[in-house]
């Protein structure tokens, strides 16, 4: 038993080294320190496993002492009344009760949580399960208890109450998490039932703790969990029952066929995993077999040819995806202009002196704009990639210049109908109440917000179709690899979000959205136009 | 016409795939490439379809003693795992492909032709190919190539996933192409080698080498290449 779980915990060490290296390895300056030949290299890899392990355990000490300071301490700091040491304690004991003893026990079982250090263990290389489980779970515990201790004494010692308390309360936290396991451990056996799987129990588990934690510090009341957890007789109980669980858990002969039920190739991070995860962030775009009737072609696709041919019949079997959004949009937007007629009809002051505030809500419609035509530019781009670019592009022909340039000019001008449809809708739906309750907004002005909507649909347009065709992220396994890709649709989000802050736009925002819109679309374009038949590849 | 290539370099990270591999492959013949697991021959097809540019060297065409570059429709390439579009059906597939390979075929062949041709009949024509078997998606990939006639036709291990039938009919329409283009194919199977191709050329050490063409059809070619293979200090 115990060389097996020095064999584990061996096992461990060197998957945790390897993932060190890996990230090592990926740091621009000092990767050339660190050859791929180290993975092989048993002496330096003993050095570096102590190094790494070393780091491990400091690492879980300085996490307990910040948990407990921002998690506990720091509220106390800042939303306490007054910072007095008699009156913190329980608050802090009722915060520490709540997240760690209540949160930190039902949230998720450490024996029956899959995990790749037991998946290769124990159904890969047919070690023992109780030794895989005493090298895993039994010292997460252990390390818990360890690296609680200081860090709760020092706070109790801190808060006025003297080192002990701590050290008692970190006794008990961990009694109670041997109690928690067991009590897993039972409700699996009886209903094969993982709550840690169930989101909603974790909402509610989660919410309960936090608000048991935090409540009472803004009430300024917490309960008397201090006097109750310090009591010798519940410090006995506690305890004795945590050593008594954790006894029956030491003794408990079915591990194997528990590690085998829990632990199944697609939960742990695994090559199959890591695939299922990345098929997952495309499920949004997936088809379904009722996209898929393949008999609807019709006869005006059919008499198309080439590529305008294969994107009608691209859009036409994405039309669930693509065109739905856009007819609920434009019920939105119908429901807005019957809300403008009405009120041009039966409020007709009260709509005019609205609507002739319309240009102050400019900044408003640059983030409407984008949640409407950028998500759809974005879902487009996506399923293109998926349904279809992930298959092409591995044919040379569809990667030549001409190709890759009219099947964007294509696509923009497929989008941007979509996008302006909507756009026009919503001109329509504004302007509508402005003609007919005679509102005094200068024609030209008016106009001017118009076009900017118009612009900022096509801006939305262009900007994802550019963003897929020049950064285009995704590998051939799903993954995003492009940080250039992510970061720019950051930053536009934030200036998106940024612009629902401006309350009182100056008179030349108009012309900001203008010009903006019309030069980054230009650029973009030349850029397309440029760099799009060398970056537009799987990676 | 003439594939000529010139001292191709790959690595990954820093495991040299390639290492300076050199070989001429002309018009009318099918040459067999052959090697190890992990020898390199998927990296080798990838560097020559553009998937990604070798590290060092260079390949070109030479048509008449004129060189020029490899153009990416210059080459048709049959993937081990063939991919094809799932939304398209095979008809519409082949229908699109026709008009985009622009008069490149002069057989006048209609899609159904075409999809008669390689075995795919009835209903399977218009079905999605997201429904397709592995054999049929990789009939489906080398219609593209029958259809365009590209000078050069790379396929990893393309007959592997065809039942007897379909193989030897492919087997029949390589030999039938073979005159106007330059056919390399990956495979394991030395029987396969030996009963279609032509020539071998031998991946090792990321270095090319060529077989004696006059043993391929002889007891000894098994031997030979084993032997090739075996020697792990041959280049290094």
């Amino acid at each position: 038993m115990i060389n097996s779980v020095k064999n584990v915990l061996r096992i461990q060490a060197a998957m945790s080294c390897n993932r060190f290296l890996f990230w090592l390895k990926k740091l621009p300056l000092i990767r050339r320190l660190f050859p791929d030949s180290l993975y092989g290299a048993v002496n330096a890899k003993q050095r570096l496993m102590a190094v790494v392990e070393a780091l491990k355990v400091l690492s879980y000490f300085a996490g307990k002492f910040l948990y407990l300071f921002l998690c506990c301490y720091a509220p106390l700091v800042l939303l306490a009344d007054e910072m007095t040491p008699a009156g913190n304690w329980p608050m802090f004991v009722s915060m520490v009760f709540f997240m760690s003893f209540f949160v930190g026990c039902f949230l998720q079982s450490g024996i029956l949580t899959a995990s790749l250090v037991k998946y290769t263990c124990v159904r890969q290389m047919g070690m023992s399960a109780r030794a895989c489980l005493a090298a895993t779970t039994g010292r997460d515990h252990l390390q818990m208890l360890i690296t609680f201790t200081p860090a709760l004494m020092v706070f109790s010692w801190v808060l006025g109450r003297g080192p002990w308390a701590g050290l008692l309360l970190s006794l008990e936290l961990a009694a109670a998490r041997a109690i928690g396991e067991l009590l897993h451990v039972l409700l699996y056996l009886k209903t094969e039932k993982l709550p840690g799987k169930n989101a909603w129990f974790i909402i509610v588990l989660v919410m309960g703790g936090l608000a048991g934690a935090y409540i009472p510090v803004f009430a300024g009341a917490a309960l008397p969990l201090d006097r109750f957890l310090l009591n010798p007789a519940v410090c006995i109980a506690l305890v004795g029952c945590g050593a008594w669980a954790a006894m029956w858990l030491l003794r408990f002969p079915h591990y194997r066929e528990l590690v085998w039920k829990t632990c199944k190739a697609e939960n742990v991070s695994t090559a199959a995993a890591k695939q299922n995860a990345a098929q997952a962030a495309f499920k949004d775009v997936q088809m379904k077999d009722s996209d898929l009737t393949a008999e609807d072609a019709g006869s005006r696709i059919r008499s198309l040819k080439g590529y305008e041919y294969l994107n009608a019949l691209f859009f036409r079997r994405h039309r669930r995806l693509l065109v739905k959004p856009v007819k609920y949009e434009l019920m939105g937007v119908g429901a807005v202009f019957l809300a403008g007629l009405a009120g041009a009809l039966l409020a007709p002051e009260l709509t005019r002196s609205l609507v002739e505030q319309l240009p102050a809500f400019l900044p408003t419609f640059v983030f409407i704009m984008y949640f409407m035509c950028n998500t759809l530019g974005q879902r487009i781009c996506k399923a293109m990639f998926y349904n279809c670019d992930i298959s092409f592009l591995r044919y040379g022909w569809y990667r030549e210049r001409k190709v890759v340039l009219h099947n964007f000019a294509i696509r923009l001008r497929r989008v941007a109908g979509l996008n302006l449809l909507v756009a026009g809708a919503i001109c329509l739906a504004l302007a509508a109440p402005v003609l007919l309750t005679g509102a005094a907004l200068p024609p030209l002005e008016l106009a001017a917000f118009l076009l900017s909507i118009l612009c900022l649909s096509v801006f939305f347009t262009v900007h994802p179709l550019f963003m897929y065709y020049v950064f285009q992220p995704y590998t051939s396994q799903l993954a995003v690899k492009n940080p250039f890709f992510s970061v720019i649709n950051w930053v536009v989000y934030m200036v998106c979000v940024l612009c629902l802050q401006i309350k009182q736009p100056p008179h030349y925002f108009v012309l900001i959205v203008l010009a903006a819109t019309v030069v980054y679309s230009a650029a973009a374009l030349l850029v397309v136009w440029r760099r799009a038949p060398k970056t537009f590849r799987v990676k | 016409m003439k594939l000529i290539l010139d001292q191709i370099e790959k690595h990954f990270g820093e495991k040299q795939v390639l290492k300076g591999a050199s070989f001429t492959f002309e018009q009318g013949h099918i040459y067999g490439l052959l090697g190890r697991n992990g020898a390199g021959k998927t990296t080798l097809m990838n560097c020559l379809s553009g998937e990604f540019p070798p590290d060092g060297g260079t390949f070109h065409l030479e048509a008449e003693g004129a060189p020029r570059p490899l153009g990416e429709g210059d080459v048709g390439y049959v993937l081990s795992t063939p991919v094809v579009p799932e939304f398209l059906t095979g008809w519409e597939f082949v229908k699109f492909f026709l008009e985009i390979a622009g008069g490149k075929d002069a057989s006048g062949r209609t899609p159904d032709d075409w999809l008669a041709l390689v075995g795919i009949d009835g209903e399977d024509r218009s079905r999605l190919m997201k429904d397709y078997s592995h054999g049929m998606k990789n009939k489906m990939q080398m219609l593209c190539f029958l259809i365009a006639r590209p000078p050069v036709i790379l396929l990893d291990e393309p007959l592997t996933s065809f039942d007897v039938v379909a193989a030897l009919e492919m087997k029949n329409l390589l030999r039938e192409m073979k005159a106007d283009h330059i056919i390399i194919f990956s495979t394991h199977i030395l029987q396969l080698a030996a009963d279609l191709c032509d020539e071998i050329a031998i991946l090792n050490h990321g270095l090319l080498e060529e077989v004696d063409p006059a043993i391929i059809h002889t007891p000894a070619f098994e031997n030979r290449v084993v032997e090739i293979l075996k020697d792990e200090e041959h280049h290094d």
